[in-house]
Order: structure tokens, then sequence, then C-alpha cells
């Protein structure tokens, strides 16, 4: 039996002991020795929503079968662990070996969303581990980071030995070779890190100098020797085919947020929307093959046992072997009593079909993504969807037995005007009128319609990332002005409506396009005691007040400055593929309300094409 | 184990289910789920070395299953920790295991630094002493225990509860070997008079004199009401 880090009264004395005892089936367990590269990868978010996250698990299947490489899983301890563990001087431990962090050779941070910074810097500080690069010793985990937000690593610079700029799979046996030997040759830490920015792909920041102008923008970001690369180009798998394929996902035993089989149809998409960084950041769209999906499926649902498979990728209408997948998947989990979901399908005729068959229809409601609420800001955005074709879905979907709609909007959209605001009520207004224009015994009762809106981030690597952002009193007073014209609408009783924190939605804009000087500020924060700020019920506005306050930094620098087109961008020195030539273009024509075509109907020549892969290349 | 939830240890065993293959039983709808059921969940941090639970199973589909041959298949889809002893029909009138269950074997066990350690006894204490804890609470007219719920705190008797208690040492329990000196009891359990083990911990410190020692609790098995192993209900398949 694993000796546990915790006794069984520290364990019982927190909530769900579960989290922190690992041991899960399919679960790694190896001896730790000096040949082995211990890396600790971790979420640092609870427990349930990292085990949820399949990046972790592809990389942690993928660096086990390496017979030199031990990767553990690491989570957050949640407020009363943190308690505990520092009130008892308990270093941070792994899942696996519940051995000390800080004696790992690596320690793995995804970023998967910025409200996740302070999250980080509780890690390091529970493992003993100093937050600033710079203060760490030759005996200590190299921390690296990956993830979404590692396209603008800057924020949190000060805190990362290495950022990791692309998908995992590519670059990491490069890099383990690399510190094997740099370990038996007793290479300092700063020599290892100085060959490893030689690798493509890995950005070490304490090897760069930034310098601003008087006004606080970026004058010159260079690297500090001639042998460190001045672009890190962003890595990417091109044959979707042979990529790693999991066969030991760890299966948890508490329920976790996503307890099912994921399954990942391709990376990337045609769509181009302006406002979406995944469109941008992952191309060029690539697909796995149905085969390989069709035996990637059941091997893990036979592996997992789990009850449920879930389609995942960013718009899985585009995915070329739907059809074909789906009746496969249907025959086979209406045998085996299995459920499936299906997130992000267009509604159509051939959606609605298949929903139809594997959904309760009475219970499940009908997602739509209009964004925005009129016809030109939809254009704006490039969002490929117009009004017909969003009534005409929810049409055939009333028709079909359907009386429950979400709609999910998203306002401070650039160049959002009171009429594309109040476009939102009149658009959920206009679905109600057609349900009712149903006749009774055709219908199903009443139609809910539940909208929600989101305040727009611009991000980096987008068309909109010189766009500028709203203050928060401008976001609720445009929320307030889809509530109040909702309320003096007829249908208002079949119509909720929420929005998002505007609170949270300005310091996600200071992250997103952030500079190093915001590294200061969340250190701050979390001194003051800023924690687990993606939880809504923990999230302290003024706490970060206070910490910009105390740094001297104005966040509305970030947030309100509509930045230069010829402006040094925090993140310009990482190449993601896509030319930052075309995003002006696109930038350009959403400022003139022009849409673009996606990348299966034109090429319009975003720099991808130099992979040579994917849609690229006709697949 | 010990700290995984009752309704985590069900989700695992359906996915066990799944991964065995057996035939089981789902319900209807849209959102089927397995016919299975726990004969009384345990609490978070004790063991359990019998454990029950009920599932129906499609008859053509388990002709021919023998009850060694689906332990094994079981054991096979398992983690570390948790183990199937057997399998046995359910013959005769259905009643399910969690309507059955009135009685429970729990023990304390003092000996807390590993199971087949012999050598690692908690030494302040001799045997003499654990021997008079449970003497001396059961020497007791009443037990009264603060019970907390929720928001509400309140004063049970648990001496009707307790149907014997005493000290014991070094015994076996389903091939298990645990040494040292522990307290062994058999208490009510189920859906009408549920006793907690912790209460009786709890009382023995506070009627039985005993000092706050560290101790883990295992329930070892479960009866019905009058004292009929749940085992017996069942009959091997051969």
């Amino acid at each position: 039996m694993r000796k546990l880090a915790l006794s069984d009264k520290q364990l019982l004395s927190v909530e769900k002991p579960a989290r922190y005892i690992g041991g899960e089936m399919n679960s790694a367990c190896k001896e730790l020795h000096s040949d082995i590269i211990r890396f600790v990868m971790c979420f640092p978010d609870v427990y349930e929503i990292g085990m949820s996250h399949i990046g972790i698990q592809i990389l942690y299947d993928m660096f086990n079968k390496r017979n030199d490489v031990f990767c553990e899983r690491l989570f957050s301890p949640w407020v009363d662990l943190d308690r505990l563990l520092r009130k008892e001087n308990i270093p941070l431990f792994s899942l696996e070996s519940q051995q000390p962090v800080k004696e790992a050779d690596f320690l793995g941070i995804t970023l998967q969303y910025e409200m996740c910074y302070t999250n980080i810097l509780q890690i390091l500080d529970l493992s003993g581990i100093p937050i600033h690069s710079c203060e760490r010793t030759d005996d200590m985990p190299i921390v690296i980071g990956g993830g979404p937000c590692s396209y603008n690593p800057e924020p949190l610079a000060d805190f990362f030995d290495i950022f990791y700029i692309g998908e995992g799979e590519v670059r990491y046996d490069e890099l383990f070779e690399l510190y094997k030997k740099c370990k038996k040759l007793k290479i300092a830490r700063g020599d290892f890190l100085r060959l490893a920015s030689h690798i493509e792909g890995m950005y070490v920041p304490c090897l760069y100098e930034v310098q601003y102008d008087n006004d606080g923008i970026i004058s010159s970001f260079k690297p500090v020797f001639d042998d460190v690369p001045e672009i890190v180009k962003r890595q990417i798998v091109t044959d979707m085919d042979k990529v790693h394929f999991i066969n030991k996902p760890v299966v948890p035993f508490i329920k976790v947020t996503q307890d099912r089989v994921v399954l990942e149809l391709m990376r990337g998409c045609i769509r181009g929307c302006r406002f979406c960084q995944a469109g941008f950041v992952y191309r060029p769209l690539r697909e796995h093959s149905v085969e390989y999906l069709k035996n990637y499926a059941l091997t893990m649902l036979e592996i997992t046992g789990a009850q449920e498979i879930s389609l995942s990728s960013l718009s899985s209408s585009d995915y070329s072997g739907l059809s074909q997948l789906l009746e496969f998947l249907i025959e086979y989990t209406g045998k085996h009593n299995i459920n499936i979901s299906l997130p992000s399908l267009r509604i159509d005729s051939f959606s609605l079909d298949i929903m139809k068959r594997v959904q309760d229809i009475k219970k499940s409601s009908l997602t739509f993504a209009p964004e925005a609420g009129t016809q030109r800001l939809r254009d704006v955005i490039n969002k490929g969807i117009t009004q017909e074709d969003i009534i005409g879905g929810a049409m055939q979907a009333f028709k079909g037995g359907w009386n429950k709609v979400k709609l999910y909007f998203m306002l401070g959209l650039p160049t959002e005007n009171e009429d594309d605001i109040k476009g939102i009520p009149l658009l959920c207004e206009k679905l109600a009128e057609k349900y009712y224009e149903i006749p009774k015994d055709e219908r199903n009762g009443k139609v809910q319609i539940t909208a929600s809106s989101s305040f727009f981030v611009p991000k980096p690597f987008t068309p909109f990332q010189w766009s500028s952002m709203l203050k928060r009193e401008q976001y609720l007073e445009r929320a307030y002005l889809v509530k109040d014209t909702l309320k003096e609408q007829l249908n208002k009783k079949s119509i909720k409506y929420q929005y998002h924190d505007a609170e949270v939605t300005v310091l996600e804009g200071v992250f997103a396009r952030g500079d190093r000087k915001v590294c200061a500020v969340i250190e701050e924060a979390y001194r003051l005691g800023a924690l687990y700020d993606s939880w809504s019920d923990m999230f302290d506005n003024d706490i970060w007040m206070r910490a910009f306050k105390n740094t001297g930094v104005d966040y509305e620098f970030y947030t309100l400055r509509e930045r230069k087109v010829d402006e040094v961008l925090p993140w310009d020195f990482i190449d993601i593929g896509v030319d930052k030539s075309f995003l002006k273009r696109e930038w350009e024509a959403a400022c003139k309300d022009k849409v673009s075509p996606n990348c299966r109907q034109a090429c319009l020549a975003c720099g991808a094409r130099k992979f040579n892969s994917g849609v690229c290349c006709g697949h | 184990m010990r700290f995984v939830g009752h309704l985590d240890i069900m989700r695992f065993f359906q996915k066990v289910m799944r991964k065995s293959n057996l035939p089981i039983k789902y319900s209807e709808g849209f959102s089927p789920h397995q016919i299975m059921s726990f004969a009384a969940p345990l609490g978070l941090g004790i063991e359990g070395l019998g454990e029950y639970m009920d599932i129906e199973l499609y008859d053509e589909a388990c002709a021919g299953l023998k009850s060694d041959e689906a332990v094994k298949i079981l054991n096979e889809n398992m983690c570390e920790g948790m183990e199937v002893l057997s399998f046995r029909q359910l013959k005769g009138p259905k009643k399910n295991a969690m309507s059955s269950v009135g009685l429970a074997d729990y023990i304390l066990l003092f000996n807390l630094s590993g199971i087949n350690d012999e050598d690692n006894i908690q030494s302040n204490f001799s045997e003499n002493d654990f021997r008079k804890y449970p003497e001396l609470l059961m020497s007791n007219e009443s037990l009264l225990i603060e019970k907390k719920s929720k928001d509400k705190v309140k004063v049970l008797d648990i001496m009707p509860f307790i149907r014997h208690i005493e000290y014991t040492r070094n015994t076996v329990v389903n091939k298990k070997s645990f040494y040292g000196d522990m307290i062994f009891m058999n208490i009510t359990q189920g859906s009408t008079d549920n006793l907690k083990p912790e209460l009786v911990l709890q009382a023995l410190k506070k009627y039985g004199s005993m000092p706050d020692i560290k101790c883990s609790i295992i329930r070892t098995e479960l009866y019905d009401e009058g004292h009929r192993s749940l085992e017996d209900y069942g009959e091997d398949i051969t």
C-alpha cells in the first residue's frame, strides 16, 4: 500500500479527501530513483475540474510511456487543505508518489484560463518553490507552462522558467533528452534553460529583455544572447492519425465535471470568427480519420467503463466524417447503454435528427450561439450565421417537439451600438413569437428561452487584438439595456436573461493582453489573499483594485486603449503560424462590416499554409 | 479507498460492471442506469471488509456463469484496495440487501502502523487498559451522546443499539490479519436504528475513560436483524 502524505485525521478534516489520495484506476505507479525524470503535471484548479481536461490525460499517458519519466498529477488544494498545509508546515505533494513537489525535476502547469493565475502562485508557494523564476536554485524543479494562455505568457513571465508554445505532443521528448544530458553533466539551471531555448517552441522569459517608452508601450523586446531565438515558433501535430493515442486513461473515483470519454474530432477551425482566439491559434483545421476515432472511442469506452461519450471540437458540424462516425457510435452506444453528448453542433435538420435519436427531447434544450443581436454585428465578428439560420433551425426544432432554447451572446463587441444591444431581446422575442405561431396541438407546452451574455474580452492573435474594451459601468449599462428591453416585450415571461460578471471581464482583459508589468499585480493580489478567482463566490474585486493601486499599475492602460496597428504587442515574439498582416486585414474588414469566407470556401492566405497540413492541403 | 464516498463507490462499480461485460440489467428510458444497490453506505474514512451489493442480471445472458468465474472477471477490472470476495445468487422471496440489514460488526483497531506489522503497536497502553474501556462503558445504565446533524444537536441514548462490545487481540477477518489491541462491537445498522461507530468511539471516551488514542474503524460484516450474515442469503452458482 502507498503511504499517503496526509494522516487519516488530516484527510477527514477536509472536504472531499479523495481529491488528494491518488491511486485511481490506471494512475501511474513508478519507483522514484535518481535516473528517472519526475514530472509533476499540474492543473491549477480543483481535482474535479482538472481531471476533466483531456490535454492533461494525453500528456500524462504519453510521458508515462517513457521508462525514464514518471509523470504525476497535481491540482490546487481547496482552501481547507491550503490552511492545513500552512498551519502544519506540510509541503505540497503530488498525487501518485505523495512526495513533495519541490523535489521533482519538472513542474508543468497548464494555463487554461486567465482567472487561475493566483492559483499558480499558491501551488509554487505551498510547494516551497520561490515564485520568481530568478530566485530558484539548481535543486528545484523547472517550472514550465503551456496551454491556451501561453499565447500571451507575459503576465506570468516572472513566475515560469519555460513556456512551451504549441501542442505538447511535439517537443517534450527533445526537452527530456536535453534535461537528462544536462543532469548527467551537472550543468547549472541557467545554462540548461539557455540550451532549452534552442528547442523550437520553448520560450524562456528570463532570456529576453523588454523596454518601454514613456507611455508604457513596448519599445523593444529582444533576447539577451545572440544564440537565443528572437521568434518562438508554435509547435503543431501535422499528422493527426499518427499522434499519441491514450490507452491508459486515469479513471477518477470521485465525480468529476466531465465524467465521460472525450473524443477529440479535430484541432483548429475553418470559421475564422474574429473574436475567437482558438479559431486562429489552432490553425489549420486538422481532422482525425473516422477509422482512428472509431478505434479510439471503442478502446476508451472499454478501458474506462464510462457511461457517456462526448464529441469535442471547436465546431463539430464541420467534421467531414460526422455522419459516418455518428452512425457507428449510435449503434454501439445503443447496444451498450452508453449516452452520447453532442456539444457544438450547428442546429439543422441533420443534427436535429441525430439528437432525437440520442436525447430525451422533453428534457434537453437546444443551444444557439448567435453571439450578437443584429446581422450587422454578426458580420463584423464574421459569425457565419444569419437570422434565417437561427429562426429556421429553431422552427424545425419546435416542430420536432423541443421547447427549450438557449442563446449565447456577447456584449461589448467592437462597433456595438444601441441597435445591436436591443437586437438581443428582439431576437429572443422573435423566437417566442414564432413558437406560438405553431398550432397549439402541435407544440409542446410553453416555450422557454434562456439568453445569456458574456462581455467580450479581446484576445491576442485575433483581428480584435488591437481593439479597446469598456469600463465596468459601461458593460453593466449594456446588460441593463438588454434586461429592460426584455421586460417591455410581450413574451417577457418566456424569456430568461443572465449576464456575466463585469469585474471579472475587466481583469480577464488585463491578463489576456497584459505585459510583464502585470506580474507584480498578480503577485500582490495573491499576497493580499486572492485565490480561486474563477469561482464567483471566491472572487473579490476589492483585492485586485488594491493590488493595482499598491503596484502603481493602471489597468485601464490595458483595457481602454485601442492599440495602434504598428505597436509592438507583448506577444509579437510568438509566431503562431498566422501572419499579423492577415489579422490586420481582418480587423479592417471587420470595421467595414465585411464578412470573410471560411477555409473550405476560399484560402485567405492567413499564413497557416506553411504547416503543410489539414485543410490547407485539401483535407 | 476509505476516503472515497458512497456515491463515488457506486459510480466506480458501475464502471467495473461495464468493463467486466456482465449482463447487468438497465432501467428504461433515455439515460438508463444499472440496477444495483448497496446494503449500507460505509462512512467516509471507514474501511469495509464485508460489504454487500445487489445487482440484477439478464437470466438468458448469464446462463452458465459460475460464481468463481464472475469473481475472477470482476477482480480483473478492480483497482488496488478493492476486491470482490463472493458472487452469489439470491433465491426465494425478493428482499434487497438494503432492507435486510439490521446489524453490523466493527472493530476499532489501535495498531495503525500497517495491517501486517506486528511490531509497531502503540505501546503506552497495556492490554489491561484496552480490556477496561468496553467493560466500563457497558457498566453504565445509559449512554447519552450528542448527535450533531446539519444544524441541530440531539442527545441520544445509544445503549440499546450496542448489542455486544468487547476487547480482542490478533484476529483474521476475510483472509486479512489484524494484529494488536482492538475493540470489537456488534451494533444496529440499517434504515431504522442506524448507529454510527464514531458515536460508540465518543461514548468510549466519555463513559469508558478511554483516552484520545488514534484508531481506525473497520466494518467487518453485515447481518440481518436476526444476526444472520447477508452472505448466507445467497448461494454459490456452480
